[in-house]
């Protein structure tokens, strides 16, 4: 009876060694970037890849997602449908100054609110049992509980760019800036394996202009950001996102009291977001008038 | 009633000393060893302030693998008996069909309930070995999951009736399993219509609800106790819904030829 004890517990931890040792072997994008290969063409090519690799990916949004749990208690979020937000459903905002989280389509909560649940008593019964909480102005668990989870979620995929752009910004937030080196290695690491990521960059531009006061590597970051947002097709970035970013160049090269390039760059910007503030206010901060630009052709990153 | 007593303490000894003869709960308590080591295990390349996860690794691992085998042990009940034809001399004894079948129910119950405690036993002394303490509505979790294996020993024993015992356990883990999802895509898709919302919550009331009987979200998560009112509630109905779906099965077995 204990050999045999013995014996499975010496096969489950054998087992859990080799699915972890191919897991770390397998996933050849771990040494290459996903905007330079397709990752459906890794997964046909490398025999290996296919076996563990979507694990690791599956394994990392799996993460992502408890990480949300951990922020709200366990209170589970989705996409509210349609015919939801015709009828007034409640959708999440945050109340306590954390920025937004939640995707771009408004979200409900899992378990309906009240006023919209059918069932009695199940509904309340629901509301009692399972974590719950009204999530109009929601606040936020103690950060620092989810930051282990963004450590391991990107262990299991270097590329989680969503994973490096969301646990640096937490590491600030918990410690209210107070360890904002350990935030930004975590940042440069995400660069380090995605140097393509427009995302990172910009994250960073930000950072090291809010955080450091160090307009110039927040100067490097921004403009490899639009460099690398020129290359992308529109339907690749979000232009809201981009918009942010030209912003924040604009902002650091007035910070950094080069007006020259801040002007430069505000033309440009104006090209693609011709409705910019920050753009528009440069040029009447110098009393120059506004320029009259042409709409740009096709991606309006290209017009940059 | 007596008696009826009588054959259960008998068939729960029987189906305790099974289970303990077929080493199921062993393989699924070094499993939730295992998972909650592996998840602690982190701390040892450098991520720390883990506990959180562990603790939902420990009780996610305890209520899947005591649902597993709460349905095991429900679905070999009657098929066994059949199987080995050790039925025949037991209803040759004065012991009515129900006796029998409320007997077997007893039996599932307790020792699925038996085995949901060691595995949170093991899963406890691990995690206050760990240093992670849980908080005072563990108590109620253990409580009330010992009603939502009501619902599931009398529903699993009532399909082993009804269809194979293979089918009987893949139908009774899919509808434990997926009654969370299957409340939210109803609450998705169902607006609610005054004249209809009666009918409805009285058919709703029979669906699998397993999942309003776990507390684990709650337990891991550090909530508050939750209201008497509403245990008092999950109480009746588990026991209530559990004797149901004994009867729906006796409905068929009392006919059905052995």
């Amino acid at each position: 009876m204990y050999n045999r004890t013995v014996l499975h517990v010496t096969m489950i931890a054998a087992l859990l060694f080799l699915c972890g040792f191919s897991a770390r072997q397998a996933l050849p994008t771990a040494l290459q970037q996903p905007e330079k290969i397709d990752t459906q063409e890794v997964y046909e090519n490398k025999p290996a890849a296919s076996l563990v690799g979507e694990f690791r990916t599956t394994l990392a949004s799996y993460l992502f997602g408890k990480a949300h749990e951990y922020l709200h208690g366990g209170v589970i979020f989705r996409a509210a449908t349609d015919a939801e937000l015709e009828r007034g459903v409640r959708t999440a905002s945050h109340g306590d100054g954390m920025q937004e989280h939640h995707g771009a389509v408004p979200q409900t909560s899992v378990v309906p609110e009240p006023e919209r649940d059918f069932r009695f008593p199940w509904g309340w019964i629901e509301r009692n049992t399972q974590p719950y909480m009204d999530i109009r102005s929601h606040g936020h668990r103690d950060l620092a509980e989810a930051l282990p989870l963004f450590r391991m979620m990107t262990w299991s995929d270097p590329h989680f760019v969503e994973a490096y752009s969301m646990g640096a910004y937490l590491i600030f937030c918990a410690h209210n800036g107070k360890r904002k080196d350990e935030a930004m290695d975590f940042l440069q690491e995400g660069i380090r394996n995605n140097p393509n990521s427009y995302v990172l960059h910009g994250d960073a531009a930000q950072f090291y202009s809010q955080y450091y006061r160090d307009y110039e590597r927040s100067i490097q970051h921004g403009v490899r950001a639009i460099e690398i947002l020129q290359g992308l097709p529109q339907d690749a970035y979000d232009p809201t996102q981009a918009e942010q970013i030209l912003n924040r160049l604009v902002l650091a090269y007035r910070l950094k009291k080069d007006r020259e390039n801040e002007i430069a760059w505000a033309r440009r910007g104006l090209q693609m977001f011709p409705l910019s503030p920050v753009c528009r206010n440069t040029f009447r901060r110098y009393g120059i008038p506004l320029p009259r630009l042409a709409p740009a052709p096709g991606s309006p990153a290209g017009a940059l | 009633m007596n008696r009826t007593w009588q054959i259960a303490h008998a068939m729960t000894v029987a189906s305790l000393l099974e289970t303990v003869r077929r080493r199921e709960l062993y393989v699924l308590l070094i499993l939730v060893v295992v998972m909650t080591v592996a998840a602690r295990a982190f701390t040892v390349f450098g991520v720390t302030g883990l506990e959180m996860f562990v603790k939902d690794m420990a009780f996610t691992g305890v209520g899947m693998f005591s649902t597993i085998i709460g349905v095991l042990i429900a679905a070999r009940q009657l098929p066994e008996e059949i199987q080995r034809r050790t039925i025949y001399p037991m209803l040759a004894r004065p012991i009515t069909r129900w006796q029998f079948l409320v007997a077997k129910f007893l039996a599932a119950w307790s020792s699925a309930y038996l085995c949901f405690l060691v595995l949170n036993l093991a899963a406890l002394l691990l995690l206050l070995a760990l240093r992670i303490p849980v908080r005072l509505i563990f108590v109620q979790h253990l409580v009330l999951k010992a009603f939502a294996f009501s619902w599931l020993s009398g529903f699993t024993i009532c399909l082993t009736i009804y269809m194979s015992p293979g089918a009987a356990a893949t139908v009774a883990m899919l509808l434990s399993f997926g009654s969370g999802v299957f409340a939210r895509a109803f609450t998705m898709t169902y607006v609610g219509h005054p004249l209809l919302n009666i009918p409805v919550n009285i058919v709703y009331a029979l669906l699998p609800h397993y999942s309003l009987f776990d507390l684990t979200a709650k337990v891991v998560y550090d909530w508050d106790p939750i209201h008497p009112a509403v245990m008092l509630f999950l109480m009746l109905y588990g026991v209530g819904i559990g004797l149901f779906w004994l009867y729906v099965g006796w409905r068929r077995f009392q006919t059905q030829p052995i």
